[in-house]
């Protein structure tokens, strides 16, 4: 259980990266959801001891997170927005000093592991060549490696699919999946399908700000019966945006699908649809719902 | 467009904050050095190696400072080129400023010259600063002349804009094509290193052109320019852009041309670095079986040493595959290999390379490039993980911060143990190639992996530090390398006490004879005390870790407190008063035990006994004529313990009865008792002065006894180092280090005009004019006494053979010390020498004469050549001169501290360097046996010096130092023919001509020179070989011997130049007496130059025409020029093609051009006028040019 408690930074420049952050965050798949520069990475690295809070508290089981950095760390995979690599070093040289760093100190116990670690990657037959010459793929896919180094009980992955192509995509999230059966895993996104797809639980944030927790399916559950939707001309549009809580508006050949949030009937035609997690995304982060 | 875009490129850049913060520095530190230069500051003498008189805007000074600060410009605009295309690809600005309608070329080339341009207007600073600081009130105002534009002008002109384009586009290249800037930092490097081995190779004469063309920025070519330029020259001719400087200049412009249009064609706006290589596909996708729960049994431990031992060995292992540390590297080792044949020439002859002197050259040479190399990889360690952005891959790993900051700590000290050993190797390779064989592996260990090691482990952690400190890369160098200068210049400006000069620890030089001496003891405590404050930066480093992100120095400094435990506080506190602590014992050593002297503080020692007791230069004083002294000398503690008796005389007409004694100061003791009751009216300990009044006057003729008791033993260690005289192995004092001198010595007067004139002196001439009848009273050896009667008992360990003037009367043991009791039996000048050491002996007999060598173990290479030299030089000597006077010539090594041999009577101290380890060729007719020569040198002053000996004024040492090198001269053309006179007279004349270019006071003639090195060496060489060429060698012979016969051994009043120089001239024909005049009494140059020599075969004779310019100048004082008439007999000669004289004989050669028909046998291959360069020749290569048939 990750137990985070009102949580604030502020950077140097002014800008305020969290605010009053509070969120409890059990054992596996968890989904943190916002837009950039939503403070999603700031409350990543900062649950990833990178970077200090000016207040509040990080609880992961028994160990502060804010104090006991060293005891966190060796409990903790992640796998951070952006990151490079030494394009002089091979997958394995670099992945086995990560190794090191991890302290799987005893040398054939840590080939064990990055060999093990290469092959579920499937860098395997990479393991020899330059990390200079990867693709974004394969490099994204040696920082799922190297995150998963030393059996973590919490994995922070932020934005892991940028950068993927579809199929590594899907990949990648099996693999999550089944790495989250016994431990927690804080995925960062703003893509929403992936959230839906594998979250049992996630947050949306904005501004700093935790606007919701919940699980996805609940989610939906609250927006059920809230969401219109009205296919109209181009031309039409424009009034239409004062009058109503639009949630998104999608052009399609020459006509626009526009769905809008509403406790009672809109009128004008609208229907009542099915909502999905990306209407509950838009109108929390909308304010459409408090 | 392309105006505007250039306009906006420079404005752009001069409001930046680092442009103007790279102006000030530069301005500033111009600022200071001009001033510094023009006399500022007391204790400050900063003369960048030029004439003190010239003043500070004269053109070659300007041009100095110009052209050397430029140098270090180049750490500035190497990035001002580099960023200027950098900043657009970093950002990935490209790809969008390319989309908008800009040409590459205007792109390009506003680029270029916005580089350029800035780099120009920041580097006008340093013309700035020289301008300002020629209007400041508080410097010597003698030292500024007129301020003229164009001195300014000129060196933006001929060097710094030349050497900004050329480089630039060499920048450029490097920025364009790689598209990173570490390439540029590179090129700069590699640029530096051509222009340091340039540098080096200079030293011979051979290389002289060479060296001028492939010193990329044109200083060694500027240089060989104003070599022979005479002070007023430098004052007044701007260095402009002809002969070896203009091709130096054609040369590398057109390099930089190449690479600029290179660049152009390369050049490709729209291409990233890292498209270059084809990205890996993707390729096998298919989901691998295993599982991620296999590994559930991993074991960690975060706390195991191993894990920071393989890190450091992971972080060693990356610096080779770092293409700049490899290129740096391979810099350094190049450099290395250029300088190894620069090694340790004289005369153009190589030394044994022996290991202390490789391993001091190479390892002092390539110390620079460990430091860049240390400075680069130490911020390459701290910052890699940043620059990569794989930081927060390894900050959130459980490894803790010690563990990082070790594993850097200890892949840094490997690279130091790695540099230490490339030097190693460098060294023994150059040994083997160089036949030698005797690798003394002990020096190798104790110099490299010990003295030099423990600073550099040092070093390491200050470099890691000032990382620590910063919160960007580039910042972090910059301090680095402010520090490092500030640390290198802050001596030169009186601040150099050991306590603050961070991590530089004293190790005295390794010399065969006595190893490194005392240096471990100093260097024990100095160490530790660096060590303790290094400790500290060590912790504070790790508690300053950048871990995770970092947001400006404010969260450094948060972050350092919230670290600081109170465990960590007190091992801090705790080592912080171990250092105060070892601070303390320090300054208790070099303060309180012994005095700490700066330069100012020297200089004002000077100032005060100049000012307090100049009076006693007029008071009449006894003198010495008898010494008898007892010293034992003791080795192991460097002490020494004597009891002397002296006996002194009234010889003044009048009764004496005040008396001025001086002593050496640095005596732990030197009492003194009279014969005669004398009063103590004053005494100055710091100066070592006392005045005696004798209660009754001492009469004239009457003698009067002194017995003195003194003692020295060194007490712990000072800041400065020992003057290491008395040392385990190869003591060499003299006898006034431990015996008082009478009356005033006017030795300790400040001679530098500038200095004179910051502590407001009196002008003081140099020397007594050649026209002072009181000087005459003195010889220029010794203020007082001359002839003296000498004994001395010499006792030392019982390893060891103490050596002093004299004849061994007995040898004995005695309480397990060696005594040598030596007397001279006859009466010798005041002038003596005590050495020991545990010397080889190696003895010969010839024509009377015991001959003896004594030497360390094992520095015999040369002995024969000396011993051949003494029989040469005695045969000659004897049957030109007189017979030698006495019945022994020894010669006695002594420790490398000093580099020279000096004549005493009978004895010889010869230093380790000169003699011992030259490695002469036999077999090469060129290569000059200077071991002879210096030999043959020495021994002749035991006539010129030892026989006849000068008064105390003006060309005095003409009669000992230039008749010297005559009679060494005609001994060596004996020995080894003309072929190497001609070489070694070409040394003579780029010594003289470079001499007088660095003329501190005013030049003058030969028989006036004011103990001036350049004129009575290397002039003396020079006048006295062609004397005898015009005068013949028995004529002038014949009146050096008559000369002997009425000046040797007599007293006062003593001879002058200008009596021998009567003498020549009464034996000089009359079409010939203008030579004198030209020889003693003036500075005479020529400039002969041979235009053409062209040969017509005529039956079976060859009429050869040679046609040619001469010029005959005379000199001022400081060196203003005037051409005068010249009539004169000049050789015409000319060679066959294997260097043989076919033709030889003096022709008048009349000012202007002149024609000379000559009929010979055979072909002529070259040939001119003055070919054999007997003359003083500004120009003298162009007197011997090849001939051409006309058919």
């Amino acid at each position: 259980m990750l137990t985070i408690s009102n949580l604030c930074k502020t950077y140097p420049n002014g800008v305020k990266a969290l605010n009053k952050v509070t969120l409890k965050i059990d054992n596996g798949m968890f989904g943190l959801l916002g837009p950039n520069g939503s403070g999603k990475s700031s409350l990543m690295r900062t649950i990833a001891t990178l970077q200090d809070p000016d207040q509040g508290q990080i609880q992961f089981e028994e160990v502060n997170v804010l104090t006991q950095k060293e005891k966190m760390r060796s409990l903790l995979g992640y796998l951070p927005q952006e990151f490079g690599v030494y394009p002089t070093s091979t997958a394995e040289e670099l992945l086995n000093h990560l190794a090191l760093l991890k302290g799987i100190v005893i040398k054939n116990e840590r080939k064990k592991t990055v060999d093990h670690l290469l092959e579920l990657t499937n860098l395997t037959e990479h393991k020899k060549k330059k990390l200079g010459g990867f693709s974004g793929g394969m490099k994204q896919r040696f920082g799922i490696a190297q995150a998963l180094l030393a059996n973590p009980k919490i994995i922070i992955v932020d934005e892991p699919t940028a950068g993927l192509d579809p199929e590594e995509r899907d990949r990648f999230h099996n693999l999550l999946c089944q790495i989250g059966e016994n431990v927690t895993v804080i995925l960062s996104t703003h893509i929403v399908s992936d959230v839906t797809v594998l979250c049992r639980d996630m947050a949306i944030i904005d501004k700093g700000e935790v606007l919701i927790q919940l699980s996805p399916l609940l989610a939906i559950e609250r927006l059920k019966g809230k969401v219109w939707q009205k296919i109209l001309n181009k031309n039409e549009i424009d009034h239409l945006f004062a009058k109503y809580q639009i949630i998104s508006s999608r052009l399609t050949h020459s006509q626009i699908m526009l769905r809008v949030f509403s406790e009672l009937t809109p009128g004008e035609h609208f229907q009542v649809c099915n909502p999905d997690l990306e209407d509950v995304y838009f109108s929390f982060i909308k304010k459409y719902i408090k | 467009m392309f105006i505007h875009l250039l306009i906006f490129e420079i404005k752009n850049r001069i409001c930046r904050l680092s442009t103007l913060v790279y102006f000030l520095l530069f301005l500033v530190i111009t600022f200071v050095l001009s001033v510094s230069f023009a006399g500022a500051f007391k204790g400050v003498n900063i003369g960048f190696g030029f004439s003190n008189k010239l003043a500070l805007n004269t053109p070659v000074i300007i041009n100095f400072i110009i052209t050397f600060l430029g140098y270090f410009g180049f750490l500035v605009i190497a990035p001002i080129f580099g960023q200027s295309i950098n900043k657009d690809f970093e950002n990935h600005f490209n790809q969008i400023l390319f989309s908008t309608p800009i040409s590459k070329r205007t792109y390009f080339w506003v680029r270029y010259l916005g580089s350029f341009i800035s780099s120009m207007l920041i580097m006008s600073s340093l013309a700035l600063g020289i301008w300002i600081a020629t209007y400041m009130p508080f410097i010597d105002r003698t030292f500024v002349n007129h301020n003229h534009l164009g001195y300014y002008i000129a060196p933006y002109i001929t060097s710094l804009g030349p050497n900004f384009l050329i480089f630039g586009a060499i920048f450029f290249f490097s920025i364009s094509v790689y598209k990173k800037m570490a390439p540029v930092y590179i090129a700069s490097i590699v640029v530096f290193t051509g222009s340091l081995i340039s540098q080096t190779l200079t030293t011979d004469l051979e290389n002289k052109t060479i060296a001028a063309m492939i010193d990329p920025l044109g200083l060694d070519a500027a240089m060989q320019i104003i070599r022979y330029w005479s002070v007023s020259e430098q004052s007044t001719n701007i260095i402009s852009l002809k002969g070896i400087f203009l091709y130096n200049r054609l040369f590398w412009g057109s390099v930089g041309l190449f690479f600029l249009i290179l660049s152009y064609h390369l050049f490709n706006p729209f291409k990233l670095p890292k498209d270059k290589k084809a990205k890996l596909s993707n390729e096998n996708q298919i989901r691998s079986k295993a599982s991620i729960h296999q590994l559930d049994s991993t074991r960690t431990n975060t706390q195991s040493y191993k894990i920071f031992l393989e890190l450091a060995l992971f972080e060693f292992k990356q610096a080779f595959s770092n293409i700049y540390f490899l290129i740096i590297l391979l810099c350094g080792i190049i450099y290395i290999f250029a300088i190894s044949g620069q090694i340790g020439k004289i005369y153009g002859t190589e030394t044994l390379l022996v290991t202390y002197h490789v391993l001091e050259i190479l390892g002092n040479s390539f110390r620079l490039f460990i430091i860049i190399l240390t400075t680069f990889y130490a911020g390459e360690l701290v910052w890699k993980d940043r620059d990569y952005k794989f930081f927060e891959l390894v900050d959130a790993k459980p490894v803790s911060n010690i563990f990082l900051y070790f594993s850097k700590f200890i892949s840094l000290i490997l690279i130091q143990l790695f540099l230490l050993v490339t030097i190693l190797i460098c060294c023994v390779i150059v040994q083997t190639f160089n036949g030698y064989y005797n690798y003394e592996w002990p020096i190798y260990f104790k110099r490299l992996f010990f003295y030099s090691f423990i600073p550099q482990i040092f070093n390491c952690i200050f470099i890691l530090f000032i990382h620590s400190i910063v919160t960007n890369k580039y910042v972090g160098h910059t301090v680095v390398i402010i520090l490092y200068s500030l640390f290198v210049w802050l001596p030169n400006f009186s601040f150099d006490h050991y306590l603050y000069l961070v991590g530089r620890i004293p190790v005295s030089n390794y010399s065969d004879m006595n190893g490194f001496g005392t240096s471990l003891y100093p260097f024990t405590i100095i160490g530790t005390y660096w060590g303790f404050f290094h400790i500290i930066l060590l912790i504070l480093t790790i508690l300053l870790w950048k871990r995770g992100l970092v947001h400006g120095f404010k969260y450094i400094v948060s972050e350092f407190k919230r670290r600081l435990s109170k465990g960590y506080k007190q091992v801090l506190i705790t080592l912080f008063f171990s250092w105060v602590l070892m601070g303390g014992f320090i300054f208790y050593n070099t303060n309180i035990l012994n005095i700490y002297e700066t330069q100012k503080s020297k200089e004002l020692s000077n100032v005060v006994y100049e000012k307090t007791y100049k009076h006693f230069e007029k008071v009449p004083q006894l003198e010495i004529i008898s010494i008898n002294t007892k010293a034992d000398v003791y080795p192991n503690t460097q002490s020494l313990i004597a009891k002397s008796e002296l006996i002194y005389k009234n010889k003044a007409t009048i009764p004496l009865d005040k008396l001025m004694i001086n002593y050496n100061p640095d005596l732990n003791y030197c009492k003194l008792s009279w014969s005669k009751t004398a009063n103590i009216i004053e005494e100055n300990k710091h100066l070592g002065v006392i005045i005696y009044k004798f209660e009754k006057p001492v009469m004239p003729n009457e003698e009067i006894n002194l017995s003195i008791s003194s003692g020295f033993t060194p007490k712990g260690f000072a800041n400065h180092e020992f003057s290491k005289k008395i040392v385990q192995n190869g003591t060499f004092f003299y006898g006034h280090d431990f015996l008082p001198t009478v009356g005033y010595l006017n030795s300790l007067e400040i001679t530098d005009e500038k200095t004179r004139r910051k502590y407001k002196l009196p002008k003081r001439p140099r020397m007594p004019s050649i026209h002072d009848q009181n000087a005459l009273k003195k010889t220029y050896i010794s203020s007082n006494g001359t002839w003296i009667n000498f004994e001395a008992i010499i006792s030392t360990s019982k390893d060891q053979i103490g050596v002093a003037p004299g004849y061994l009367l007995k040898e004995w043991t005695e309480q397990n010390r060696k005594y040598f009791h030596y007397k001279m039996d006859r009466p010798m000048l005041n002038f003596f020498c005590i050495l020991s050491a545990r010397y080889e002996v190696v003895k010969e007999r010839f024509a009377n004469v015991s001959i003896e060598i004594y030497h360390h173990k094992g520095h015999d290479t040369n002995n024969k050549r000396m011993i051949n030299s003494v029989k040469k030089s005695l045969d000659y000597f004897n049957n030109n001169f007189s017979p030698y006077q006495f019945k022994q010539f020894r010669i006695l090594e002594f420790p490398r501290y000093q580099l020279f041999a000096q004549s005493f009577p009978n004895t010889i101290p010869y230093s380790e360097k000169i003699g011992f380890i030259a490695k002469v060729k036999d077999n090469d007719p060129e290569n000059i046996d200077y071991p002879f020569y210096v030999t043959a040198h020495e021994l002749a002053h035991q006539w010129w010096a030892h026989q006849v000996i000068g008064g105390n004024l003006q060309g005095t040492t003409m009669l000992s130092e230039s008749l010297a090198q005559y009679s060494a001269l005609m001994v060596q053309e004996k020995e080894f023919g003309p072929k190497h006179m001609k070489k070694f007279l070409k040394y003579e004349l780029d010594k003289y001509l470079y001499g007088r270019s660095k003329e501190e006071l005013h030049e003058l003639p030969l028989s006036l020179n004011e103990n001036q090195q350049y004129i009575h060496y290397n002039k003396g060489s020079l006048i006295f070989y062609a004397l005898k060429d015009y005068l013949g060698e028995e004529v002038v012979n014949r009146v050096l011997k008559n000369f002997i016969k009425d000046y040797a051994f007599k007293d006062a009043p003593f001879p002058r130049s200008i009596d021998l120089v009567e003498r020549f001239k009464k034996v000089t024909p009359s079409d010939k007496q203008y030579l004198i005049k030209d020889f003693f009494e003036t500075i005479t140059l020529y400039d002969n130059r041979t235009d053409k020599i062209s040969y017509k075969k005529e039956n079976n004779q060859f009429k050869v025409t040679i046609t040619g310019h001469s010029k005959k100048i005379q000199a001022s004082e400081l060196g203003i020029e005037t051409e005068v008439p010249m009539n004169d007999l000049i050789d015409v000669g000319l060679f066959d093609k294997d260097g043989n004289l076919i033709y030889l004989k003096k022709h008048l050669v009349k000012s202007g051009e002149n024609t000379f028909e000559i009929l010979l046998d055979q072909a002529p291959f070259k040939g001119g006028i003055d070919p054999i360069n007997k003359l003083i020749d500004k120009v003298s290569d162009d007197n011997s040019i090849r001939s051409l048939e006309i058919m």
